[in-house]
Parts: C-alpha cells; sequence; structure tokens
C-alpha cells in the first residue's frame, strides 16, 4: 500500500494514529500520516562541518536526506554513526524537505491521544533545545508521551548556531 | 552542482570520504617541515584521528594527516546537496561543494567533495593561528 497522498490512500484509522518512538531517551509520538518510511541507517554520508544534530546523509528514493540525533541535538554533541544493526530512522517530509530522525527505540503504532490538561509545564521541563519542536504531551497506554513536530524541527536546525 | 573539474584525491577520515581536487595538493605522504592538521579533527568528524597514516602537502603553506588515501579518480556522478535544511554550519558552507562518485575508489559510495582552495586557505589559516 503507498503513502504518498496521506489521507487519501490510507485507512481512515490510519489519521488517528501515532507512531511511538524513543528520541533524545524521550517518548515521542508524531502523527502516522507524516512518516513516509522507517528506514534503516545503512551508507550513511558523513559531512564535515555537520550543523548541529546532524549524523550525515542517508541514500534514499535516488537522493540524500539529512539524519539528525535529537540527543546530539539537544546535547551539542557530536552525532556519530551507531554501530548495530538494525539502527532505525524515520523520514518524514517537511516544508523544507524530508528530514530523517533517528530512533532510539520504535514503540509501534498507537491510536492518537487527546493533549494532556497542563501539557505546557511538563513540556517545559524537556530539554531548552527540544521544548519549540514539541507541540504538547499526551498519553499512551497510560505513559507520558510529547508530540513531536518534524517541521518545528526543522526550524529549529535553521536557527541553531551550529 | 555545477560541473566540477577533476581529477580528485580521495582521502579518508574517521570513516568518512573525502575528495580534493588534486590541483590544490602539493605533494602526498610528505608534508615536510610544514605545519600539519588532523583533516577529521579540523572539519569536526573527531575529537582526533586515531588513525594518521598519510600526510598530504597542500599547495597553501600547510599540510593535513589523514586516515588514508584511497586513491585518485574522475568524477563519474555528482549530486548536490539535498534537501533544503542545512546540513553543514553555514560560515564553512562554502568548503563543502557537494557529493560525488569518482570512477576509482577504494569502496564504492559517495564522497563528499571539498572546495580545495577554500580548505586550503581555511588550513593556513588555522596553523597560523597556532602559537609556535
Amino acid at each position: 500500500m503507498t503513502r504518498d497522498v496521506p489521507g487519501k490512500t490510507l485507512p481512515r484509522e490510519a489519521a488517528t494514529r501515532v507512531l511511538s518512538f524513543v528520541g533524545a531517551g524521550l517518548p515521542l509520538v508524531t502523527p502516522i500520516t507524516g512518516v513516509e518510511r522507517v528506514v534503516e541507517e545503512r551508507a550513511l554520508v558523513r559531512l564535515p562541518f555537520a550543523c548541529r544534530g546532524l549524523v550525515g546523509l542517508l541514500p534514499y528514493a535516488e537522493a540524500m536526506v539529512p539524519l539528525y540525533d535529537l540527543e546530539a541535538f539537544a546535547s551539542q554533541r557530536r552525532a556519530v554513526p551507531r554501530d548495530c544493526d538494525n539502527a532505525l530512522a524515520g523520514v518524514m517530509p517537511t516544508p523544507l524537505g524530508r528530514i530523517a530522525v533517528r530512533f532510539d527505540r520504535l514503540s509501534g503504532l498507537f491510536p492518537s491521544g487527546d493533549p494532556m490538561p497542563g501539557g505546557e509545564r511538563i513540556v517545559s521541563e524537556l530539554p531548552l533545545p527540544l521544548q519549540p519542536c514539541i507541540g504538547g504531551a499526551t498519553q499512551i497506554e497510560g505513559l507520558v508521551a510529547f508530540f513531536f513536530a518534524p517541521d518545528l524541527f526543522v526550524e529549529q536546525i535553521l536557527h541553531s548556531d551550529g | 552542482m555545477e560541473r566540477v573539474a577533476g581529477p580528485f584525491l580521495l582521502v579518508r577520515v574517521a570513516g568518512a570520504s573525502l575528495a580534493l581536487p588534486i590541483s590544490v595538493v602539493e605533494r602526498i605522504a610528505d608534508t615536510g617541515q610544514r605545519a600539519q592538521l588532523d583533516l577529521g579533527e579540523f572539519v569536526g568528524l573527531v575529537d582526533a584521528t586515531q588513525d594518521r597514516a598519510a600526510a598530504i602537502a597542500l599547495k597553501t603553506a600547510a599540510g593535513v594527516v589523514v586516515s588514508a588515501v584511497d586513491g585518485i579518480g574522475e568524477v563519474v556522478q555528482a549530486a548536490l546537496l539535498q534537501p533544503v535544511p542545512p546540513v553543514t554550519r553555514l560560515t564553512v558552507e562554502s568548503v563543502v561543494r557537494g557529493l560525488i562518485r569518482l570512477e576509482s575508489g577504494a569502496e564504492p559510495g559517495w564522497s563528499v567533495l571539498l572546495d580545495g582552495a577554500s580548505l586550503g586557505d581555511l588550513v593556513a589559516e588555522r596553523v597560523l593561528e597556532r602559537p609556535p
């Protein structure tokens, strides 16, 4: 089944599902319609003078997509390739182009939860560089998770100082 | 990416494959008495290159050390650094020109094409900044 036209070729319920993953040690979710594909970190091209959080470029669909590590972005540590099998990342379209976001762990698909009352307060306790990339908090199977917004993350990259 | 003129020298630092226009290279494997920079460290790929197996003298007054020299080749394929989000630090973006595949290389795959003149200037500048 293709997912080229989100909401059109997907089953109706998919539009209300979220992909749950761990990034920067945080439980994150993003609408499944905003994830083009889950890929393995293979044939990564590392770049000199990489901007903050960038691990390298992943060959994808006859092009290159930048792979970002949220932990490295938040901590300003150097992002390095992972030395393990089945290292996964999600390819996410944004208004500025596709990006890939590294998954520390992929948890699965879940029905989207409602925003948590008082979620802003919980978000304000997250690492400062990541806060603008988070659209609120929710609960997935009784546990707190944060809405990750790829387009806001790209905005942060654009405005980060390297 | 605009047409790129070769040939190119393919070097390896910290697991990354970098290509330098051969026109900016004076000698390989001998930098003489020139000040040297660790290329992997300089371009931010690693804190310090573990394996300093080869040295390259640039035509600017400096040299760099790398993990390996993989060969010399002509470009068979070139690509832009896509997509739009910035992937390199803005101040040095002009140094990274794009991705290329060379007709000969130790391993097939993409290499990062560096603007040799800009890199040479940056390296020389850094060397001059260092205390003697």
